[in-house]
């Protein structure tokens, strides 16, 4: 058996990468302490908790899959999941698509872009708090500026959007939609890092407008709207302030959503319970993140 | 090489320590000073505070206390929101980072958590060396704050704010009638179309209060709430609810003002005091709005001289006297620091500071004589005046509705059903089976 020999005076490659790991070992440790403690623990916690009667101080009490037996059998919480789906539809086609359509309308460059795109930022420097604050007014049924413009082609018009079926749906919904700035910075970034050369091969070409988005640039912005639809959609997960500031889950339980429902738990001194419906929050968010990796690529190269 | 190693390793044994050890410094802000001066210092957190409506007679207070007391003990007042308030009681104990003495707390958590897990200082033997504060304390109170070992950890109240309704009496000239002598139904019918300033979102304060009146002008409907005190109320189909719903429900399609569904508290205030409308209930608390130095918040014509106060019919005031008091000793408090704690409970419950507090916030000490100065200065109060009238030794107490059902049913799920109650989606039936859901999946194991 032949074994092979390092030559005197030099130095092994795996000598150099064992000395370098020691110290990139003890650089990530903080990290590694700090993910451990603030992230690790509490997931495990939430997870281990989650099959427990626990009041939130004494001791938790493991009673199995009780709370998510009482989970799955609660009317709230299998309307809160449909509303958790029908607005991750609305998010992913409609949210994610006004954002990228803006996106795309700012690539062309026109005269104004600049302060459309500075104009576009404000409402997200906004807290979503102060937005739903905001919006009661805008949709209020006295002194609300909807009902006012439309009471003038229909004076009996008489709706409360928020407190009425199947209104208050919409209603929520409209408090979120049209904000999708994070996605047009994330798809403009994308746009812009084009190689301006594969735009002017395929003018040259003789693709015209369309098939310049069609084929170049929406494919290329691929990775981007993905990771704007994620984004998107595990903010429909924890959407908390848009629904409690305005309809509470009502009228009924037709707002009703998953971070309510944990929310009440926790006041009812339910934790075991909460953290039942965080850890199915936490499932949801991987699996949607799994099937958008799968849906858009994400892992295979733009170029 | 080697000053490079020493250096990197400098450097990441600083980046463990700063990250790892720098929460280990914190003691909550809540110690107590000794200091130099031998004057004990201690740290209350308070929502009652800053804006807060609580804080324009507790604030004064404070500093009476502080200035009788110059040079022995010294109260800091530090401002937590009232929203947030009980939570981070929660988060304070749950890091043995009470304060010394605690303003209350969510009455399930006391109950449950720091009374039986000895998180708190027992002031038994220190009211039984203070008789003259043991007279003056509600024996109802005293008996609810008792532990079954003798122990007490809150503080028993002195004092009752039965809760009954204001009205406009420009709006509503009624004043010349003993409006809680009649029947609910008497009341209804003399309402007429006046508008009650309702509110459903939040937790439906003032639908609640209404809602709670209703309950009690049933038929075992005092009974009934005051058995939630023990064991929260879950049935909700219980003949006096449903009842008393068909009643709010009527009340919210006809007599709500046109802001009600979807109120927050201000927003029915605000009704009221820009004359929208005549009738709304809450605390003599509210009393402070009235006067004229806070007649920036009044318009379309609102005077705060007209409005005129009642409990409610079938003379109910809301209050619960079975509960715990305001303050508690946390049993981490050193020995200074009861000290002073104990020094400033012993403050507020001096007949001049009850009297001062009836006369800034409204209420009835029943144990308490009097002064002459005192009563001549409630009656200029009109409000305040009308209530204590009505206060009397027939007087029935009833809890709120929100005290004696599950928090979440009464902080979130009655505002979300009560507009499908107002706009006829549910019949009253429906609503209370609709609160009774959520009421067992609230409390369900």
């Amino acid at each position: 058996m032949k074994k092979k020999g390092i030559k005197p005076g030099r130095i092994s490659k795996n000598h150099w990468e064992r000395k370098n790991y020691k110290w990139i070992y003890l650089f990530l440790l903080p990290t590694i302490i700090i993910f451990l403690m603030f992230y690790m623990m509490p997931i495990l916690q939430v997870f281990v908790t989650s099959f427990t009667q626990w009041d939130g101080f004494n001791e938790p009490v493991f009673n199995g899959l009780r709370n998510y037996k009482n989970l799955f059998t609660s009317s709230a919480f299998l309307i809160s999941l449909k509303n958790l789906f029908l607005w991750a539809l609305i998010a992913m086609f409609l949210h994610v698509g006004f954002g990228t359509l803006i996106a795309f309308v700012l690539y062309q460059r026109r005269r104004g872009w600049k302060v459309t795109r500075a104009v576009f930022m404000i409402p997200n420097v906004i807290s979503a708090a102060a937005w739903a604050m905001i919006y009661r007014f805008f949709f209020n049924n006295n002194f609300g500026i909807l009902n006012s413009i439309i009471r003038k082609f229909n004076p009996d018009f008489d709706v409360q959007w928020f407190y009425q079926s199947p209104w208050a749906f919409w209603a929520v919904t409209l408090t979120w939609l049209f904000y999708a700035v994070i996605v047009t910075l994330l798809v403009f970034g994308d746009l812009m890092s084009i190689p301006q050369e594969l735009n002017e091969a395929a003018i040259i070409d003789g693709a015209g407008g369309w098939q310049l988005i069609r084929h170049i640039q929406l494919p290329l912005c691929r990775s981007a709207i993905a990771t704007g639809v994620i984004c998107s959609l595990t903010s429909r997960i924890t959407m908390y302030e848009q629904i409690s500031l305005t309809t509470a889950g009502g009228p009924g339980n037709d707002t009703m959503s998953l971070p309510i429902l944990l929310v009440n738990a926790v006041t009812d001194y339910r934790y075991g319970y909460a953290n039942a419906i965080g850890v199915l929050m936490f499932v949801i968010g991987l699996v949607m993140m799994g099937i958008i990796n799968k849906a858009f690529r994400m892992n295979d190269s733009d170029y | 090489m080697k000053k490079k190693q020493l250096l990197a390793a400098l450097m990441a044994g600083l980046m463990l320590v700063s990250t790892g050890c720098s929460a280990s410094s914190d003691d909550g802000g809540n110690s107590s000073d000794g200091g130099d001066s031998g004057e004990i210092t201690i740290t209350i957190p308070s929502y009652k505070t800053g804006e807060n409506v609580g804080a324009v007679f507790f604030e004064p207070q404070v500093e009476r206390f502080n200035e009788q007391y110059e040079g022995q003990y010294q109260i800091e007042l530090e401002n937590v929101t009232e929203d947030v308030f009980n939570d981070q009681m929660k988060q304070l104990a749950q890091q043995n980072a009470l304060p010394p003495l605690v303003q209350g707390g969510d009455k399930e958590w006391l109950r449950t958590v720091v009374f039986p897990n000895g998180m708190a200082y027992d002031i038994s033997g220190w009211l039984e060396e203070h008789p003259e504060i043991r007279e003056l304390m509600l024996d109802d109170a005293v008996e609810y704050c008792t532990e079954d070992d003798g122990a007490i950890y809150s503080v028993p109240l002195a004092t009752v704010r039965p809760t009954g309704f204001f009205y406009n009496s420009a709006m509503w000239d009624v004043a010349d009638q003993d409006l809680s002598a009649l029947t609910m139904d008497e009341f209804i019918d003399l309402m007429g179309d006046q508008k009650i300033a309702f509110s459903t979102a939040e937790n439906a304060w003032v639908s609640a209060l209404f809602l709670t009146a209703l309950i009690a002008d049933e038929e075992g409907g005092v009974e009934l709430l005051n058995s939630g005190i023990e064991e929260k109320i879950t049935d909700f189909t219980q003949p006096q609810i449903v009842s008393a719903v068909e009643k709010l429900q009527s009340l919210l399609q006809n007599n709500a003002s046109a802001n009600s569904i979807g109120a927050a508290y201000p927003d029915a205030a605000n009704a009221f005091m820009s004359d929208q409308a005549s009738i709304i209930a809450n605390g003599p608390w509210m009393s402070t709005d009235f006067e004229e130095t806070n007649s920036e918040n009044w318009s379309n014509g609102f005077d705060g001289a007209d409005v005129r106060a009642s409990l409610f019919p079938n003379q109910v005031g809301i209050a619960q006297t079975q509960s715990y008091g305001e303050w508690w000793i946390s049993a981490d408090a050193s020995e200074e620091e009861v000290e002073c704690a104990l020094a400033f409970i012993e403050f507020i419950y001096t007949p001049e500071e009850l009297e001062a507090y009836l006369l800034a916030e409204g209420g009835d000490a029943p144990n308490l004589e009097y002064s002459e100065e005192f009563v001549a200065q409630q009656g200029e109060t009109q409000v305040l005046a009308d209530l204590a009238a009505d206060t009397t030794e027939d007087t029935v107490y009833a809890p709120c509705i929100l005290d004696v059902i599950p928090s979440s049913v009464a902080n979130s799920d009655l505002s979300r059903l009560l507009p499908s109650l107002a706009d006829g989606t549910f019949t009253a039936e429906e609503f209370c089976e609709q609160l009774t859901t959520a009421a067992s999946e609230a409390t369900a194991e």
